[in-house]
């Protein structure tokens, strides 16, 4: 037992919460910047699993990493335009071709897999390449922080860099305050001059571009194979973290850091001799109770003003 | 009068009218979806034109093969009825992959123990597939009554729970139900007399397909000739609808989840008994968003649900056979029809600019 407590006291433990925390982050920003901007994007989870699988290819076909990594911002381009195209042109909605997004991406990437390599199951036979881990200098020889802070990989401090850039975008600048008025009633925000569709579609596409990119950590660090299945959730996990934060991004920020540690913890406990199947759900029960609370807590707000 | 009338009968057929176009656009859909899967073939494929054929004859070369795409069908067909029953109401609720999934752990604990077995077909059957039916209301109700009561967002809560109840389940497939002394992921065989038995001869169609086609049929009375029906098709289009007709909003959620969740579970023992001889899941269906889409194609209609289910297990069917002999093809292709399918099924303006034109030009041409 003194093992177990002493393993989630260590510098150690807050860089594999940082490590596990980077995919969630990046879905529940990818969620936070459509839905503030009134397109709910549930395709979170399939464009993550396209991101990691053409990222593979890509950097494998090229024998490079970062035309890979440049391959995977197309796709989750491509990705946006089908959404944006889908919901705003030909109102459908948008929850529908999220739902169907995610199960084409789910399916569809078993079967290219099945065509560039044989089987079904992963893409280790092909050669592809991973994105580099980044020492920084002068902070990795500070004693504790060192150790949490340095030696992560090149989309951990992109994504770090991305949450300050989103923060800024999203708060600071006019195009933020047009994001959420089109997400508040579009038909105010047009009749003050904002032209919704062109906010709505880049923010689609700013959200696209970050799940592909959540997806490309997942196969280009922190493994360096697609595997099927290989997302477990995490899109789902950062629409529910959006959730929580109805569109306060320091929540959406505290929230996901929640389910990370609930994560981290899962793959310390993992380590040990304990039923795997049951402990693997801990993160979802976190989500589960954090969507729990957060609409027991909106009940009682609403009966109160009632 | 009388001659008016026979006017008015004989009205003259056209496209734009309402059926004709929701036809017409299934119809177009069907093709795009179709030519989209030709083209990607060309790709992969080195004699894309006879891959494509056989994609879409194979099944009809052999009762068996014919057979196949009706043993498929069932299990769609029971998820998209348990997801038509949520999409009527307005409820984005996809937990009927782990009830699905949760169900046949239930109908398993019942298949396989001597205890529970009566030795006859009938009534062993019919106990599993009832106990999986009330496990399944169950686990919904849960969802159902955070929906009902607090409003909390059934879609991310019953993904969560799809991935709890999974790893529940599988833990107690793997330690309670297996057969003693073998690790594995696989519980005892199913107890003979709990199974199916198979209704055509040379296929391996069983019973279960007269239960889906009869759960069609109850769901079809259900929506459209009852008050309940009424209740939950008026809540779909009106959120405020369940308050003015006298059932609280609270009690139609939680009717819809208990009917929409003993029809998943039921799908799930129906499945397990019909052509498993023991629980084999070791990951989760995938019900859960296949039922969205076949609910989704057949426009949330059950006999729209029950051809949509024949429709995509055709294809899938097929291209499962097919596997086996070519590399190209296999059941995950079918995604692009699928998704296809979806995206244009439900988009509103699909084809309307074309429908808004044939009237303009109708009513020119009557003056």
């Amino acid at each position: 037992m003194a093992d177990v407590l002493s393993l989630f006291f260590s510098a150690d433990f807050l860089f594999v919460i940082i490590r596990v925390g980077v995919p969630l982050l990046f879905a529940s920003m990818s969620a936070y910047v459509a839905s503030i901007a009134g397109i709910p994007n549930i395709a979170v989870e399939g464009i993550m699993i396209f991101g990691s699988l053409f990222g593979v290819y890509i950097s494998a076909i090229t024998q490079s990493a970062w035309l890979g990594l440049l391959g995977v911002i197309a796709v989750g381009l491509i990705m946006a335009i089908v959404l944006a195209f889908f919901t705003m042109k030909m109102k459908a909605s948008p929850i529908m071709i999220g739902i169907a997004l995610n199960l084409f991406a789910s399916d569809f990437s078993v079967w290219l897999l099945l065509i560039w390599t044989g089987s079904k199951g992963t893409t280790a036979s092909l050669p592809s390449k991973v994105l580099p881990t980044i020492n920084i200098p002068f902070i990795e020889d500070i004693p504790f922080i060192g150790r949490v802070m340095s030696g992560h990989y090149f989309l951990t401090y992109v994504c770090i860099a991305l949450a300050i850039l989103v923060y800024i975008l999203v708060y600071k600048t006019p195009f933020g305050l047009h994001m959420k008025a089109c997400g508040i009633d579009e038909k105010a925000a047009e009749s003050v001059g904002i032209k919704v569709n062109r906010v709505r579609l880049i923010s689609v596409i700013i959200s696209c571009i970050l799940a592909a990119l959540g997806g490309a950590y997942l196969s280009m660090g922190y493994l360096s194979i697609f595997s099927n299945n290989m997302t477990a959730s995490r899109g789902w996990t950062g629409i529910a973290a959006n959730a929580v934060g109805q569109g306060n991004f320091l929540i959406v920020l505290i929230t996901t850091a929640i389910f990370a540690t609930a994560q981290a913890v899962v793959n310390q406990l993992i380590l040990f001799e304990l039923p795997s199947e049951l402990i693997n759900t801990i993160p979802y029960i976190c989500v589960l109770f954090a969507m729990i609370f957060l609409s027991i807590k909106q009940y009682n707000k609403n009966k109160v003003r009632k | 009068m009388s001659t008016k009338r026979i006017t008015n009968n004989v009205k003259k057929f056209k496209w734009t009218d309402e059926l004709p176009f929701e036809s017409l656009r299934v119809v177009v859909a069907i093709l795009v979806a179709l030519v989209v899967t030709f083209l990607v073939l060309c790709f992969a494929s080195p004699n894309p034109v006879n891959d494509f054929v056989s994609l879409l004859t194979y099944p009809l070369k052999k009762p068996f093969y014919f057979g196949y795409v009706l043993v498929k069908m069932v299990p769609l067909c029971f998820a998209g009825l348990a997801t038509l029953l949520y999409f009527r109401t307005g409820l984005f609720n996809l937990s009927t992959e782990g009830v699905f999934y949760f169900s046949g752990v239930v109908c398993t604990y019942f298949a396989v123990s001597e205890t529970f077995m009566t030795g006859n077909g009938i009534i062993d059957s019919a106990i599993c597939i009832l106990m999986a039916g009330i496990s399944g209301s169950l686990l919904a109700m849960i969802p159902g009554y955070l929906k009902a009561k607090f409003g909390a967002d059934e879609m991310v809560i019953s993904l969560m729970f799809n991935s709890i109840l999974y790893g529940i389940g599988f833990w107690i497939i793997k330690n309670k139900l297996a057969i003693t002394g073998v690790s594995g992921t696989s519980s005892a065989p199913f107890i003979k007399s709990a199974k199916l038995s198979y209704i055509i001869p040379k296929t391996q169609v069983h019973s279960g397909i007269i239960i889906a086609l009869i759960m069609v049929v109850v769901v079809y009375i259900l929506l459209f000739k009852t008050k309940l029906g009424y209740s939950i098709r008026m809540t779909g289009l009106n959120r405020n609808f369940a308050k003015y007709s006298g059932m609280s909003a609270f009690g139609l959620f939680m009717v819809v989840h208990i009917i929409a969740g003993f029809i998943g579970g039921m799908g799930s023992a129906v499945e397990l008994l019909g052509i498993y001889d023991a629980f084999t899941w070791s990951v989760l269906p995938g019900l859960g968003f296949t039922g969205a889409l076949i609910a989704n194609i057949g426009k949330n209609h059950p006999i729209g649900v029950l051809l949509a289910s024949f429709g995509i297990s055709y294809l899938r069917a097929s291209a499962q056979l097919l596997a086996n002999s070519n590399p190209v093809i296999d059941i995950k292709l079918i995604s692009i029809v699928e998704v296809i399918l979806t995206l244009l099924i439900s988009s509103q303006y699909f084809l309307r600019k074309w429908r808004e034109k044939q009237i303009v030009k109708e009513g020119q041409a009557n003056g």
